[in-house]
């Protein structure tokens, strides 16, 4: 009969460890090893069931997503002879693959890489429709314009991760969409007007700002905002 | 049961939650066990089994898909015994069992039957264990036990009234809102490959009666405040330097057996729950503040009025004929986003106490020890059942992450308070 020196229950004589608090149990009077057979459950230990049907879910998928292509291909290399109009169509199939079916086929979630892995394909395809329509908007307006939204995704995400609190998050949501769309204003004006000028986001800005300090007050009074949560419970 | 051909039965009211909440990782389950004084005989026990599953009706189905509901219908296959394992309640399989929503396990001298909550609940799962361990006694060893109360006569036909829905049976005209905070919740490191770890704390149930009359409480609302104050040391030692009125409430689930206020035979779900639970944002509290909080909180809500209110919520919006027209794959998704926002969210575990276990005489020769464990909960990492059989009391806490903080805040909380306790548990 051993105690454990550091929570005072009494162990049953098959623990080797305090359960509750990992401490070691030495007893000099106990000198044999405790019967195996004496523990109060066996050995053996149940598995969880594999994802299995997630596995499943993605090889269909991406078998039924070959249609749409290769119907395209067919059609477009039987009419003209060669690969013209239904290359967007490889390209934009190839972006939903990766956008949707990379993070199901997944064991476990890894945001930040599919967060990567997207923005790089984005910036590929349009890339590779630039370089074929031979457009000048590839530089100065897609690739910031793409990046912009990537960053806002990360924020986002990690705004997700750090804040628990409702409305910080609200306020954060708000403060971001009101920054990315001036961002996006401000791209499109430099491309087209070769001057950095905001014109219509600042009426989403502004609204914007005030909302996330509204929000980030909110999350300061307590009373209230369980008042919300009560009038808004689903 | 009802109809021509394979006998089938709607879900009772609180088990339609159930089959849409269950996931890959999870599932309501629930187990009891008792220890014999000798080595269980797996033969005797499978022919036990079949006698007990013919009485017990309700036992012996599978769980189906309609179109607007799940349904169970009566299940001929035989029913698979296994032997048991060190990590118990994982999810089970339909095609691993046979299509039961139960298992029968056996370790040493132990039989243990693992239910999933769609069949029944723990009041339910005790006669039907009582059952099987009584007919197990009497095929192996020619024990003549008396029949009667919670061990039923497998050579009687099933009773109907044991198979009613207790909530439709007893639901009045009024009810009542569920709302309520959200409570604080234990959060950890999770097992990787879905370990669930068992401690079991053993105490002699004269001592503890002893302590809580010396408060004038029931040995529920006793171990529950205690239970409480473990929640609150963690949560003032997680968050240190949090603002009191951050601090969030602690509120523990407590399930109430509805037979004892409603005039039912019932042995399918008929249970309801109290969340008795302190504001630790108001202060630091005292052992006899909480007891005296829980008393009134559970006095309060204990009366046949309240409980009737409450769960005639449930049974009305069941009865809603547009919900009930609704496919199952959207009730699925809208059942599952109710239960993700209001179930265990609004408490820090879940408290079972399932009384004291009481056999005949004949049958008590034979029996050592009786055990009721919880599945884990779906978002609480851990969950607390307790049986007393034979003087001791067990209670049995499981637990999802590798931490195992609250077992030793609880336990030696219970020392401090002069009882004594003995640890087993399942560690690897």
């Amino acid at each position: 009969m051993s105690y454990c020196v550091n929570c005072g229950v009494e162990l049953d004589e098959t623990l080797r460890r305090c359960p509750l608090c990992g401490t070691e149990v030495i007893n000099p009077n106990q000198r044999s090893a405790p019967d195996p057979a004496a523990r109060p459950f066996p050995s053996k230990v149940e598995q969880l069931e594999r994802r299995a049907v997630r596995r499943f879910f993605t090889v269909m998928a991406t078998l039924m997503l070959l249609i749409p292509p290769v119907v395209c291909l067919l059609c477009n290399v039987l009419s003209s002879g060669r690969i013209t109009w239904s290359a967007y169509v490889l390209g934009a199939t190839a972006m939903a693959y990766v956008y949707v079916l990379v993070p199901c086929a997944a064991e476990h979630p890894h945001p930040w890489l599919f967060l990567l892995l997207d923005c790089g394909v984005t910036l590929l395809f349009l890339y590779a429709i630039a370089a074929h329509a031979h457009g000048d908007w590839f530089l100065p307006l897609a690739l910031p314009l793409t990046l912009s939204v990537a960053v806002a995704i990360a924020a986002v995400l990690l705004l997700f991760r750090r804040c628990r609190a409702l409305f910080v998050r609200l306020s954060g949501l708000l403060a971001l969409s009101g920054l990315l769309c001036a961002a996006i204003n401000l791209f499109i004006s430099l491309y087209l007007e070769r001057t950095p000028v905001l014109h219509w986001s600042l009426f989403v800005l502004a609204p914007c700002l005030i909302l996330a300090a509204i929000a980030l007050v909110i999350n300061r009074r307590v009373q209230f905002k369980e008042e919300v949560r009560r009038r808004f419970f689903i | 049961m009802s109809g021509k051909g394979k006998a089938w039965m709607r879900l009772d009211n609180a088990a339609k939650i159930y089959p849409a909440s269950m996931r890959r990782d999870w599932m309501a389950m629930f187990r009891l066990s008792a220890t014999l004084a000798e080595p269980v005989d797996p033969e005797v026990l499978s022919a036990a089994l079949a006698r007990t599953l013919k009485r017990c009706a309700w036992f012996g189905v599978r769980l189906g898909r309609g179109v607007c509901w799940y349904y169970v219908e009566h299940n001929d296959a035989p029913p698979i015994l296994e032997e048991d394992v060190r990590n118990p309640c994982m999810p089970m399989r339909a095609k691993n069992s046979r299509g039961y929503a139960f298992r029968v396990r056996y370790y040493a001298n132990r039989i243990a039957v693992e239910i999933f909550h769609v069949l029944t609940d723990g009041t339910g799962g005790l006669w039907f264990l009582k059952t099987l361990v009584a007919e197990y006694l009497t095929l192996r060893y020619g024990v003549s036990i008396p029949r009667g109360g919670d061990i039923l006569d497998c050579d009687a036909p099933p009773d109907p009234g044991e198979m009613e829905d207790g909530f439709l049976a007893c639901a009045g005209s009024v009810t009542r809102s569920r709302s309520e905070a959200d409570s604080f919740h234990l959060k950890g490191t999770p097992e990787r490959d879905g370990f669930i770890h068992v401690t079991t704390g053993m105490l002699p149930v004269e001592a503890l009666k002893a302590r809580a009359a010396e408060k004038g409480v029931s040995l529920t609302v006793y171990l529950t405040a205690v239970l409480i104050l473990a929640f609150d040391a963690i949560q003032r030692r997680r968050h240190p330097l949090r603002r009191a009125n951050r601090l969030k409430p602690v509120k523990i689930c407590v399930p109430v057996n509805l037979r004892r206020f409603f005039p039912t035979k019932t042995l399918r779900n008929f249970a309801n729950y109290v969340n008795p639970g302190i504001e630790p944002s108001y202060g630091v509290y005292t052992f006899d503040e909480v007891l005296e909080i829980v008393t009134h909180q559970m006095g309060m809500e204990l009366t046949p009025k309240v409980l009737g209110a409450k769960f005639t919520t449930n049974v009305r919006s069941e009865q809603n004929a547009v919900l009930r027209a609704t496919p199952l794959f959207l009730k699925d998704l809208a059942m599952r986003a109710a239960f993700y926002m209001t179930g265990d969210k609004k408490t820090a575990t879940c408290f079972s106490n399932l009384g004291n276990a009481t056999l005949p005489e004949e049958m008590a020769l034979f029996v050592t020890r009786m055990e009721f464990m919880l599945g884990p909960l779906s978002r609480n990492p851990v969950a607390i059942g307790t049986l007393s059989y034979g003087g001791t009391m067990y209670i049995n806490i499981t637990r999802t992450i590798r931490e195992s903080e609250l077992e030793r805040e609880f336990f030696t909380r219970l020392v401090k308070l002069g009882l004594p306790v003995k640890i087993q548990s399942n560690e690897r």
